[in-house]
Order: structure tokens, then C-alpha cells, then sequence
């Protein structure tokens, strides 16, 4: 009996038990999880693959400054570093990107890596990866010695059995690192920030709500004020840039990536060509009836497939895989003329997801060559946005056009095959396979057409209950699917010594497109908006997914030289918010209303900011105001005229009447600890929702997911226009009344009721009201909006304890301190200031911590600095510090030789 | 070797198991423990307080050198269970560990008496059996 229980006690131990891993091999105090030693880092080490000795300073906040005495060395070290601080970061991002989430998260994540394959991302970054070694051998030589840094620490790891406790947990260890693992960031970004289904949405409001409507409310040129960074006069268009587009075809896919486009010079030939269309014989579907009928429901499963794949799995959604492209960023620049050094100042604020740990990574790179500081995504190697001895720089997203759909004709009569050109071409059909944990395999057969990948069958739309849309078959056009050395461009900026050494960088980044503000020690600024931006056909309807025949294909790129850009304007400063960069008559489309441009709220109060006078002289403490500026521009526009509608009407309750008379003592600044603040979005909210909603309703759209009418994007655009302009005007009749229609937007078709924009002004705010006084009870004084508004910060691993936050929050959507949804966890992913007068007066932040550790004092250590909207110094010296002391908290050196040993040092 | 060595041999040699990451050696260690020792005393307790101890001093050793407790509320965390798991982590696989080599003591200590019962019988049939002529033992 003892015998049998002494068995059993072991057997218990022995095996997993419901969630948790098998008690005696995970919690053996010496071997288990406890044996994960990530804060023990020697302070002397030597590694094989160097070159020579490489000095790291750590800081107080554990941020590395490398000094290396060549670039290999540099890249490696930096590789090394970033593996040890965020080595599972990096290993669920690659994972992410190439759809081998399931492999090790199990069956929850086979939809998301389902979207991943079917769009391609893997094979991209294999391809990219074999292009760089061929087409930019410098670059891809830094690459190869990051990676052999990142799997310098891996081997360390595995020697000492010291892996973090995720990989512990999940019962796997993490592969070597290669050029298409960190190729596989780079796409993954692309298609956070340039990925964007909004053809597909706008077909399917154009159904329902008729061409009219829909042409009105998502215009090619935005209906409100707009401030556009180069406002022009623009020289005449052009031809097309072939030959940039035929270099950035990859060898896969039939076309992949390059949108239909058959001009000379593809790096794919086009032999697959089986027979041509008989006259009279067959019967194509013609895409235009398939557009109009049977394709709606096919619209709609589309949309909700990809949104409920984006976010299959914690780390899917953490990063919010981008569909609707809320990626939104501020920069600027000011030159000497406006600042008190007489040196410019940059600023930059990259509002992506904020994640613990972070997205970024910071550091200082030292080489001979390389003198630069600033944030960089871990995988990758350089800095991305930061500083070097001459110039700095910045990014926001150009929110233009770079995911084209395509409605492909097929026929009964020619079974896998499509038509383009006057010819049967059959799909290139790619098999894949999805390794899942605890389940099998999937094996996927994803089809290509010359524009790109088929997204109408993905294969999970039946495993999720959703129908094949019979009658379509659509494929995605995507810049993130052409090669693009954006890492050739980045690793060039960090050596750029001046404004024409960026502008000959940039030449080379493509996708995601890019607003790069930068500024130089000569005193030059300016914005380029680099990257890809594909021209079709004139006549095209780009906004919607397009006839797949042949004629509306890509015809090339805009030309280099004639893309968004500035160079030292006469007013001394540049800005982006993701505004549209440029006016009505720039000669090329590079996108519609729908495709992402913001509604320019964050745009205007930074220009009012910058031009005026009262701020001149611009100084950092100034610029740090404006970067955490609260102000909601387009409540200031709105206000007035709401307050207008409540002194007039005759319906407006004492409630309504108290609420005005608090919006008209506010000075339009969100601040969580004012209740103005929560009346006005509130109403807001209400105000989009009572004029559009009845529309959406009676045209049964609700419930369509990423559809329905919001304050933010077109809607508001439409709505500022219809609110600032005068009932009757031209102006306002023109957003009003779409296509001259006599129904106003405010007209509501459910109820048959005409209505007044003021009385839908007044009706919303009594709604606000009510709203709130249920939320936040009858005592309007007590009113904040910090109780409805809220800031988050969570882990990519969806675990709440380890994120950070709910926190009271400032902001919203339209204030350039970012702050949009509820809770907010979107927003400045890195604020920094770059005095170009004294690169150690700049400053930065970022809400996290430096390692991805969090049981780490240095895993969120940033957050209370970045909420209080303060920043650290970024300590730039020339020199390396050799023992520890001022801004050095410790020294690590690192010795060619070895096969990787150390001693000593906690960390 | 007396029985009070049971508690000590447990713990060392379930202490050179988990140093080695042997964590199933606590079972037989109490085993083999109380196999060598003399009959007599209690070794189930011995061999679980043996085994316990050698968990213990390990445990502690992490939580004050080596931030062992973070480390248990970070994997609680992971798994979606609540903070205090993170003790039971440290608690749970010791105890289980100290209840295994209690039975294995215990298992060694019948097994040893089995085979102390059955020498003596032996013995005499060896003397019964013996030749004449050869002094018994």
C-alpha cells in the first residue's frame, strides 16, 4: 500500500494537471521554472562571433549604450541585447506574422494564422529575405550579424537551461533567428499600418445605402478643413514609376503584390496562360453583377471573418492587427528661425498599440560609422526613430491607399481558372500547412490571381460558421506583399549626415508608407512621405473592389520625386498627423476619405500651435506642451454651434440647458477631472449615432462588425461640414444632401420623420445627458471624464496581471496626446524631443519598460513618467564609460573568443 | 545505521536529485533510506520530513538569492490563476514530493522488515540443513 502511494504522489507530480504544466519537473527549485535567470547578465563575457571587444553602459533604466569598433560587431551586440530583454517579444511577433501562432498556443489560434498564410506574409518575408541577400548585401550583411547576436543568447540559454518562463510553460523552446524571422516584423508592420479592408466596406455601404450616399460620405478629398503638410503648388504628373514596381515584384505568386501590372521588366513571367476565351462560349460571371448582387453577403462574411480572425488569439489582439488602421502619429520639426537654440527641434509621437512589454526597444548604437540613438522594433536591427550626430527623425503613417480588392471572373465552364486579359489563366494555388498544438495539422490550399492572394474562400470562414460567398472571388492587391527594403533605408538614415543623405535613404522604403519629419544640424526640416503608392487606370474606382479583367490593374507607382513631400517651407515648420499630406490638386489619387486619412483635429491644433506667434520662440518645453496637448479641435469647432441650437430651441430641457452652460465655460481641453469633457464626447457619440444610425438601420447594416458609424473618420468629417456650414449653403447642401438627393442626412428614413441638424444637436445632447446621469448619477458637478475614460496598457500575453492600468485618462481620439476607444490602450507608443542644439538636452519615453521580464524592476518603469506626461533624458556621449558611475549604472564587456561564457553581475 | 538516519539520508540524497533535477529521487530516496536503516522508529515521518526539508532549504534558496518568488507569481500569472498560487507553487510540489518519499520510507521499512523476517528462517534452515560435521553460524 505504501509502495502504491508513494507511486501515486510521484505520478502526481509526473503530469499535467488542468491548467497547470506537471508540478514536478516545472517547480523543482533548482531545474523548473525557477532556474529562469533573467536578471543574472555577466558583466564580462566572451562571445564567439565578435570581432572585437564590444563596452555596454547600461543606465538606470537598463537601456544599453553599445560602443563596438566595427558595424558587424555593433549589429551583433545589439542582437544579443535585445534577444536577452525581449527574446519571447520577438519570438510571438515572428510567430504572429508568419501564422505559427497555433503551433504552440493551440487550436484558439489557428483563425489568425489561417489570415496570415492566406495573405501571405510568410512567403513575403522568405522572398524579401532572399531578395536582400542579392539586391543590398551591406544590409543584409548587418542583418545576418544581428541575427547571429540573437542566436549567440539563444545558445546561452539553452547551455544553461535557463529559458524564460513562457517557453517553460508552453512547452517549447525558440528557433535560431534568421533574416526572414526578422523580415517577418518588418511585414507584420506593413499590415498593422497598411493593410486596411475599407474597399470592402465601402462596396457594401455603396449596396445598401446606394453609390450616392456612400460617394458623399467617404469623398476623394475630405469634405472638412483640412491641413495638408505641403499644401503645394504641385509640378504636373508624371508617367508612372515602372520600373520601381517591376524591382519590388517578389519571385512568388502569380503577380504577387504588383496588382494585375504586365509591363516589361517583371522579375515574373507570365507563361501560365492556359487558353483563351472562345468567343461566345462559356459564360463568365461578370463582376459587376457579382458586385451588385450576390456579393453583398459575401462582403459582409468577408469583413466579419478577417475581424474575428485579426483577433483569434491575446497576441492578434494586443497588437491590433490592423483592419481599420487606427495607427495614427504626430511629428514635427521647427527650424532655428522659430526656436530659442537658433538650432530646429523634432518631435515625434508613433501612436501604435501600447503593449507590455513595449513595441519598442531602446538604445544607443556606436561604431565608427554608426552614431545614433533612439527606439528600434525588437527582431530588427538600426534605430527606427531617433537621433544620430546630425540628424533626427521621425514617423507617422501616410494612411494612403496600398490594399487594392478585385472582383475576378470565373465560369462553370472553365473550373480553377479565372479571366484576365482576354484569357483563362488558372489560380496558382499554394499549399500550406498550420501545425497546431493538441490538434492536427491543417493543411490549406491558398489561390493567387496576378493582383494577389484570393481572400472571398479563406478556409476558416466555414470553420467559423460563416458561408463560402458563392459568386465572388476576390483578390487583395497589397504593397506589404512587394519587396521593399525598408531596412536599407532605415540603416542608411542612421548613417545620414544631412537632408540629402535622408531623401537618397528613403528612395528605398516601400511599404508601410511612411511621413518621415526630419531635421538637421544644418537646420534644414522637412516631411517625406516614402513608400509605395500604386497608380491604376484613369477612370478607376480603386475605392472599390475593381473588375479583375485586366483593365483597372496597377499601371506602375508615383515617381519617387513626385510623392508627398517638403523641404524648409517659408513658415519654418513641418507637421503630420496623418492628415491627407497634401491639397485637392495634387495630380495623383492616393486614396479617398475611407482608406484612413485622419479627420485633421490633431493636425489643426498642432499647426495653431506652431503658427503662432505667442509660442515663438519654440522651445523644448514648449514642444513637450504641444506633444501632450489635450485639446479637441473639432469640439472647438463644433461647440459654438451646438450651443447656438440650445439657446434657440424651444425643447431644450433645464438639464440640456446646464449641460450648454458647462460646454460654453470649457476651453475645449480634455481633461479627465472636468465633466465638460464627458458631455461633449458623449454627445458627440450620440450626435454620429442619431444622424447616421436611422440610415444604417433601414438599410440593415448594423451589425455588420467595423461598419457602423463612430466618431472618428468620415463621419465626423461629414458631420463637421454639415455642422460649421450654414443650413442652406452651398456647402452644406453638397455633404447634406448626397448626389441631390431631398433627404438630408438627418432625415430619418426608420421613422419617416424630417428633422433639423438642430434638432438632432439638441435631441443628442439630452441623450448625453441621460447617458450620464445613469453612469455617473444626477449630480452633474460630480461629472469627470476620467470616470468614463480610461487608459490601459495591456500584455501581449492577454494576461491582465501582467499588463498595467485601467488608469483615469486625459485625451481622446482628436487631441494630439492621443486617446481614442475605451479603454484607451492606443496611443503615443514613444514620445521624443530632439534638440538639435545639444543631443543630451533631447528627451524620451515610452510607456513600459526595457525588458520583457515581468518580474523585472525594468519592466514597466516608464509607465508613470509617460502617464504624468513627463520624459527621461536619452544620455547621447561619444564615449563609452569603462566602469560604472554617473549615468552608467554598470558596465558589460564583451571579449571576442569562446563559445560564449560569463561570470558575475545581477541584474 | 539507526533509524534516525532515515531523515537525514532522505534529505541528502533528495537533495542531490533536484540539484541533479532528479525531482522524483525523493521517493527513493525515503526508499532507500529506510531499506539501510535499522527497524524500529517512524519512518514515514522521518522520510517526509526528509523529503520536505530538502524542498525547503531549495525554496528558500530561490526566494532570497534568486527572486524565486516572482518567478512563481509571474508562472501563476501565466497560467490565469490568481496571486496566492504562487505560494502553493513553492508549497504543493514540496509536499507532494515529502508525501512520496514518506511512502517510499515507509515502503523501505516494510520491505526491510519482510526481508529481517525471512533471514532469521532462513538461518535456521541453513543450520538444519547443514552437513554434519560443519558448525553452524
Amino acid at each position: 500500500m505504501a509502495a502504491v502511494l508513494c507511486l501515486l504522489f510521484t505520478a502526481v507530480m509526473a503530469v499535467p494537471l488542468g491548467p497547470l504544466p506537471a508540478l514536478g519537473p516545472t517547480f523543482n527549485p533548482v531545474a523548473g521554472v525557477f532556474s529562469t535567470s533573467p536578471r543574472e547578465v555577466p558583466e564580462r563575457l566572451t562571445l564567439s562571433g565578435l570581432h572585437e571587444p564590444v563596452l555596454v553602459d547600461e543606465d538606470a533604466h537598463a537601456i544599453p549604450h553599445i560602443f563596438a569598433r566595427d558595424d558587424h560587431d555593433l549589429f551583433y551586440v545589439e542582437g544579443y541585447l535585445v534577444a536577452r530583454d525581449r527574446l519571447v517579444e520577438m519570438d510571438l511577433m515572428r510567430r504572429q506574422a508568419q501564422g505559427r501562432l497555433a503551433e504552440v498556443l493551440g487550436p484558439g489560434a489557428v483563425p489568425g494564422d489561417t489570415l496570415q498564410v492566406t495573405l501571405g506574409l510568410r512567403r513575403t518575408a522568405e522572398a524579401s529575405a532572399a531578395r536582400l541577400a542579392r539586391d543590398d548585401p551591406d544590409t543584409y550583411a548587418a542583418l545576418q550579424a544581428y541575427c547571429d547576436g540573437v542566436n549567440a543568447w539563444i545558445s546561452q540559454v539553452a547551455a544553461a537551461n535557463a529559458w524564460d518562463v513562457p517557453f517553460r510553460l508552453l512547452g517549447y523552446r525558440p528557433q535560431p533567428w534568421t533574416p526572414t524571422d526578422a523580415l517577418s516584423i518588418q511585414v507584420l508592420m506593413a499590415q498593422t499600418l497598411a493593410l486596411d479592408m475599407s474597399p470592402v466596406a465601402r462596396a457594401l455601404i455603396a449596396q445598401k445605402l446606394g453609390a450616392a450616399r456612400a460617394d458623399a460620405l467617404f469623398p476623394t478629398y475630405e469634405v472638412n478643413e483640412q491641413k495638408p503638410y505641403a499644401p503645394g503648388p504641385y509640378p504636373p504628373a508624371d508617367p508612372p514609376d515602372t520600373q520601381t514596381l517591376a524591382r519590388a515584384e517578389l519571385d512568388f505568386g502569380s503577380g504577387a503584390g504588383v496588382g494585375g501590372w504586365t509591363g516589361a521588366g517583371r522579375a515574373t513571367a507570365r507563361s501560365d496562360a492556359k487558353a483563351t476565351l472562345p468567343a461566345g462560349k462559356g459564360k463568365a460571371v461578370d463582376p459587376a453583377q457579382s458586385a451588385k448582387s450576390g456579393a453583398a453577403g459575401g462582403l459582409a462574411a468577408i469583413l466579419e471573418a478577417f475581424s474575428t480572425m485579426a483577433s483569434s488569439s491575446p497576441v492578434q489582439a494586443a497588437l491590433q492587427l490592423g483592419l481599420d488602421r487606427i495607427g495614427n502619429s504626430n511629428n514635427w520639426a521647427v527650424d532655428g528661425t522659430l526656436t530659442d537654440t537658433g538650432k530646429p527641434y523634432l518631435a515625434g509621437d508613433p501612436h501604435l498599440a501600447l503593449t507590455l512589454p513595449s513595441i519598442w526597444y531602446e538604445a544607443h548604437l556606436e561604431s565608427p560609422e554608426v552614431h545614433a540613438y533612439g527606439v528600434i522594433i525588437p527582431g530588427l536591427p538600426g534605430i527606427l526613430i531617433g537621433h544620430n550626430r546630425d540628424v533626427a527623425w521621425s514617423l507617422t503613417n501616410v494612411q494612403n491607399q496600398q490594399t487594392f480588392f478585385y472582383s475576378e471572373t470565373t465560369s462553370r465552364d472553365h473550373p480553377g481558372e479565372y479571366l484576365h486579359n482576354g484569357r483563362w489563366l488558372p489560380f496558382s494555388v499554394y499549399r500550406e500547412d498550420i501545425a497546431v498544438k493538441g490538434g492536427e495539422t491543417r493543411h490549406l490550399e491558398i489561390p493567387w490571381t496576378v493582383h494577389g492572394p484570393v481572400v472571398s474562400n479563406v478556409p476558416t470562414l466555414s470553420d467559423h460558421g460563416f458561408a463560402p460567398p458563392a459568386g465572388l472571388t476576390l483578390s487583395m492587391a497589397y504593397t506589404g506583399n512587394l519587396y521593399s527594403d525598408d531596412l536599407g533605408a532605415v540603416l542608411r538614415l542612421v548613417r545620414a549626415e544631412n537632408a540629402a543623405d535622408v531623401k537618397r535613404a528613403l528612395s528605398l522604403f516601400g511599404s508601410p508608407t511612411q511621413n518621415f519629419a526630419y531635421a538637421t544640424r544644418q537646420g534644414d526640416i522637412g516631411i517625406i512621405s516614402a513608400g509605395f503608392y500604386p497608380t491604376v487606370p484613369a477612370g478607376a474606382s480603386p475605392w472599390l473592389p475593381m473588375p479583375g479583367t485586366g483593365r483597372w490593374d496597377w499601371t506602375g507607382l508615383i515617381p519617387y520625386e513626385r510623392i508627398p513631400q517638403i523641404a524648409n517651407p517659408p513658415w519654418h515648420y513641418v507637421f503630420s498627423a496623418n492628415q491627407r499630406e497634401v491639397g485637392p490638386d495634387y495630380p495623383y489619387y492616393i486614396g479617398t476619405s475611407a482608406t484612413g486619412f485622419d479627420a485633421g483635429y490633431r493636425a489643426r491644433t498642432i499647426q495653431d500651435f506652431l503658427a503662432d506667434p505667442a509660442n515663438h520662440p519654440v522651445t523644448r518645453e514648449k514642444m513637450a506642451d504641444l506633444q501632450a496637448s489635450d485639446r479637441d479641435a473639432l469640439a472647438g469647432a463644433m461647440v459654438p454651434v451646438l450651443l447656438q441650437a440650445v439657446a434657440a430651441s424651444k425643447d431644450a430641457s433645464a438639464d440640456v440647458r446646464d449641460a450648454a452652460e458647462r460646454l460654453a465655460g470649457w476651453d475645449d481641453v480634455m481633461r479627465k477631472d472636468e465633466a465638460a469633457p464627458a458631455i461633449w464626447w458623449t454627445f458627440l457619440d450620440r450626435y454620429v449615432k442619431d444622424t447616421f444610425g436611422p440610415w444604417w438601420k433601414a438599410a440593415r447594416l448594423e451589425g455588420v462588425p467595423d461598419l457602423q458609424p463612430e466618431p472618428g473618420g468620415a463621419y465626423v468629417e461629414a458631420l463637421e461640414a454639415m455642422t460649421v456650414a450654414p443650413p442652406g449653403s452651398d456647402a452644406y447642401r453638397a455633404v447634406a444632401y448626397p448626389g441631390g438627393s431631398d433627404r438630408s442626412w438627418f432625415y430619418d428614413p426608420v421613422k419617416g420623420v424630417d428633422r433639423t441638424r438642430d434638432q438632432v444637436m439638441v435631441q443628442a445632447l439630452g441623450e448625453a445627458v441621460a447617458d450620464l446621469r445613469a453612469t455617473l448619477g444626477a449630480d452633474a458637478n460630480a461629472w469627470q471624464w476620467g470616470a468614463l475614460h480610461h487608459r490601459e496598457i495591456p500584455s501581449l500575453t492577454g494576461v491582465a496581471a501582467l499588463g498595467r492600468g485601467p488608469y483615469p485618462a486625459n485625451g481622446d481620439r482628436f487631441t494630439p496626446n492621443a486617446a481614442g476607444g475605451e479603454p484607451s490602450n492606443h496611443g503615443p507608443s514613444w514620445r521624443m524631443i530632439a534638440d538639435l542644439s545639444n543631443w543630451s538636452r533631447s528627451w524620451g519615453v515610452y510607456p513600459g519598460g526595457e525588458l520583457g521580464d515581468a518580474t523585472s524592476p525594468y519592466y514597466a518603469d516608464f509607465v508613470g513618467t509617460w502617464l504624468a506626461k513627463g520624459y527621461k533624458a536619452l544620455p547621447f556621449p561619444a564615449e563609452p564609460r569603462t566602469r560604472a558611475g554617473e549615468w552608467a549604472r554598470r558596465v558589460i564587456r564583451l571579449e571576442p573568443g569562446g563559445a560564449g561564457s560569463g561570470e558575475g553581475g545581477s541584474r | 545505521m539507526t533509524t534516525r538516519w532515515i531523515g537525514p539520508l532522505t534529505f541528502l540524497i533528495a537533495l542531490a536529485g533536484l540539484t541533479l533535477g532528479l525531482w522524483w529521487l525523493a521517493a527513493p530516496a525515503g526508499f532507500a533510506a529506510a531499506l539501510v536503516a535499522r527497524e524500529g522508529g517512524r519512518p514515514f515521518l522521518d522520510g517526509f520530513l526528509g523529503g520536505l526539508l530538502a524542498w525547503a532549504v531549495v525554496d528558500v534558496w530561490r526566494i532570497l538569492l534568486w527572486h524565486g518568488y516572482d518567478i512563481a507569481w509571474l508562472t501563476s500569472a501565466l497560467a490565469g490563476l490568481p496571486a496566492p498560487a504562487a505560494s502553493v507553487f513553492f508549497a504543493l510540489p514540496g509536499l507532494l514530493a515529502a508525501l512520496a518519499a514518506g511512502f517510499g520510507a515507509l515502503a523501505g521499512a516494510h520491505l526491510r522488515s519482510a526481508r529481517q523476517r525471512r533471514t532469521p528462517a532462513r538461518t535456521v534452515t541453513a543450520v538444519a540443513n547443514a552437513p554434519k560435521g560443519v558448525p553452524g553460524e
